[in-house]
């Protein structure tokens, strides 16, 4: 742990209105490393925290998590996460990860095929050029500029607007939107209201690619309405589950991965010296950093998890971060190290809900970070890293603002 | 003026075998799924009675049955309903229809045969159990529409595992739904234990329940009661389910996959270090290229021609045809 912020947002207290139990997540002091809170939790002797006022078992261990997440007794419904889109009721039409089966495999089913490893790579050429044009933008910039603003945030953005179909005149429109939903400050009215204008912009987009169909993943989707498969609601509300789920996500991960490699030097020069050890290097930057760090589940049926009984109806809490740092599994997992396999990480999660976007989000980390250590070999931070303000305040860590500057020629 | 629609012109199907095309396939219940199947352009489809059902002919030389359970009169559409069997039991073909085929997939059928007409009756008895309500549909509406007198009793083990519930509630109090989770099991004593000499009774479910139902009718007329048996699972794994030996050539390390187990589980839990995410063949985190052997495709992401060249294979879902699979790991 190298930096502490400026100011600390984290003045929650520890113990919370319901019986005593420590408020979930904890937040981080350490911009690269799990909150000190886990070290008293251990999956010998499972404890409660209090997500959002419900208790719920934490589950730390790398292989209860990966074990337990992917057992079908989990279901995602009933649990108090407006980011998902839930009112609370009834998973909104087209947001499967809040669905499950057999509803959420139908929904997946359709996409899964475009989303594959494979499928991705052709993205290569489209992401390359998203990167550069930002890149360009930024060298003719004068400094300090933002790479958040200028480069991380933007970047998913459009990669995931070209990929749905959706022109680039509403770009500004869609990122706005998705903060308004991912910021913790949000209450479930504003939260609702901006998911309700995205999926009402893109139920007129499902309109005109009836008319005009493209080559994009709007227009697959509109092939199921005409099958009869799935209504225009569905497919609004999975373009703008997509939309969303891609855009933050991917964004604050560009933007903590830079500063990761900027206060580790010695990675970064293993990086520079050796380029191919990109692909290996995101994997660990992604156990390292896992921004969503935790995953929470109903139980559906009592069970068991390291002899603790789970009752029907309780919530556990699954610590991805936690479980990527299991000493069992990972050596010395509190080292970033690029020269280490990273790739059994549970920052994607695992089972069912696995993120669907994973071949996306490592290929954009790939091509953007290695265009950055070749278009910009000097980047560094313009300010202090303990200035660097992190975001414990939305449902997806990263920092909110990296300057940054360069050598000019 | 009489208009004429264009299936007026279209040719009945007369093979044997045809295809159909799948037009959508809905959830109508935990583990069942109603496809609508349409004719190929140009043709319609041959008339049926209610309690016919088809041969459905399966890419992997697998044949099942299941009952027509749409509207007799429509010769544009057939639906039928499938549950999903456990891949233990070993059928198979379920597995298949639910996961690999998709809207605008074709499947191979058979013409409609009718080993469980609907007699001639002034009243009837229906009583269903689970998927044994797929051939009773039929039947139910011809009944209605004659005016004829007739009750149906379904039971199910729980309200969310019983298909068409829907759509049996506009027949009001003739139909009694009863799950067995809220209500307990059937109570066939009080619906039977009267005999009738103008009464039918139709009985389609598992085997438990047509054995109680036979048991119960036992003092009825001869010929009063009409059972159908849906073809119990083969004791024999089917031919895509078998045991094959998986070769890790890069680690010169040789296992076997039972029928029941996956390519996936066998390795992980002999310590093989592979990659896997959503565990159903869907996000291809699992997939490894083949050296040998053909692989039994189950994935939801190879497209036809990454199936046929055989290359790769997602080992948490997929199979193999031959006896023997080599793996580049």
């Amino acid at each position: 742990m190298t930096t502490t912020p400026a100011d600390d947002v984290l003045g929650t207290d520890t113990a919370s209105a319901t019986g005593g139990h420590p408020a979930f997540p904890f937040g981080r002091t350490c911009p690269f490393a799990p909150n000190d809170k886990y070290q008293s939790f251990s999956d010998d002797n499972l404890q409660k925290v209090d997500f959002k006022g419900t208790p719920g078992w934490l589950v730390t261990g790398y292989n209860n998590v990966r074990t337990v997440l992917a057992d079908p007794r989990m279901s995602v419904r009933g649990i108090d996460d407006s980011s998902r889109g839930d009112d609370g009721e009834q998973a909104v039409p087209g947001f499967f990860v809040a669905m499950d089966p057999p509803q959420h495999d139908d929904l997946r089913r359709i996409l899964a095929k475009e989303f594959t490893p494979r499928r991705m790579a052709a993205m290569r050429p489209t992401i390359e050029r998203i990167a550069n044009d930002l890149i360009d933008e930024i060298l003719k910039s004068d400094e300090p500029v933002d790479i958040i603003d200028a480069l991380a945030l933007p970047l998913p953005s459009l990669v995931i607007c070209e990929l749905l179909g959706v022109p680039y005149d509403r770009h500004d429109f869609f990122q706005e939107r998705t903060r308004a939903v991912l910021a913790a400050g949000s209450t479930p009215e504003q939260v609702g209201a901006a998911i309700g204008d995205v999926m009402t912009y893109l139920a007129e987009l499902v309109t005109i690619k009836q008319a005009n169909p493209g080559d994009d993943l709007v227009s697959l989707l509109v092939k199921h309405i005409e099958s009869g498969d799935l209504g225009v609601i569905d497919v609004a509300g999975m373009s703008t589950f997509l939309l969303m789920a891609g855009h933050e996500t991917t964004g604050n991960m560009i933007g903590l991965g830079l500063f990761a490699l900027l206060e580790h030097p010695d990675q970064l020069a293993e990086l520079r010296e050796d380029p191919e050890l990109m692909p290996q290097a995101v994997e660990e930057l992604l156990r390292h950093l896992d921004i969503i760090g935790s995953l929470p589940r109903t139980a559906t049926e009592d069970l068991e998890v390291e002899g603790q009984r789970i009752a029907k109806g309780e919530l556990l809490m699954f610590s991805t971060e936690a479980g990527n740092r299991d000493p069992s599994v990972f050596d010395e997992p509190d080292r970033l190290d690029f020269h280490r396999d990273a790739s059994r990480h549970l920052t994607f999660g695992h089972g069912i809900h696995t993120c669907l976007g994973a071949p996306l989000a490592r290929l954009e980390l790939q091509v953007v970070y290695s265009l950055l250590l070749e278009r910009i070999p000097s980047l560094r931070l313009a300010v202090p890293a303990s200035d660097i303000k992190l975001k414990n305040d939305a449902r997806i860590f990263g920092v909110h603002e990296l300057p940054i500057m360069w050598d000019r020629p | 003026m009489t208009t004429h629609n264009d299936s007026d012109f279209d040719t009945v199907v007369e093979d044997d075998e045809f295809d159909v095309v799948v037009e959508r396939i809905e959830p109508a219940a935990t583990d069942v799924k109603a496809l609508v199947l349409r004719p190929v352009t140009g043709t319609t489809l041959p008339t049926w009675t209610p309690g016919s059902h088809i041969d459905v002919l399966l890419p992997s030389g697998t044949v099942r049955q299941y009952s027509l359970c749409g509207d007799t009169s429509d010769h544009d559409a057939w639906r039928i309903a499938v549950l999903r069997e456990p891949p233990e039991k070993g059928r198979g073909g379920s597995e298949y229809i639910h996961n690999a085929l998709h809207p605008g997939s074709k499947l191979r059928v058979g013409l409609p045969r009718n080993n469980f007409p609907l007699v001639e009756s002034t009243r009837y008895l229906f009583i269903a159990g689970g998927i044994g309500i797929t051939p009773i549909l039929s039947m139910i509406a011809h009944a209605d529409k004659q005016h004829l007198d007739w009750r149906l009793i379904y039971g199910g083990r729980n309200a969310e595992s019983m298909a068409f519930r829907d759509e049996l509630a506009r027949y009001g109090v003739r139909v009694e739904i009863v799950p067995e989770d809220r209500t307990g099991p059937l109570d066939l004593g009080h619906m039977l234990s009267i005999p009738r000499s103008d009464t039918a009774v139709y009985c389609c479910g598992p085997s438990g329940l047509l054995q109680a139902v036979e048991a119960a009718c036992s003092s009825w007329p001869d010929g009063s009661l009409h059972l159908e048996r849906f073809v119990p699972a083969p004791s024999q794994p089917e031919s895509g389910d078998t045991a094959f030996e998986v070769v890790l050539a890069k680690q010169g390390r040789t296992f076997v996959v039972r029928p029941g187990e996956t390519i996936l589980r066998t390795l992980e839990s002999n310590g093989v270090d592979v990659l896997s995410s959503c565990q159903q063949g869907m996000c291809g985190r699992c997939e490894q290229t083949v050296l040998e052997g053909t692989p039994d495709h189950r994935d939801e992401i190879l497209t036809p021609e990454e199936r046929a060249a055989g290359e790769y294979i997602l080992i948490c879902v997929s199979r193999c045809h031959d006896d023997r699979l080599v793996l580049d790991l």
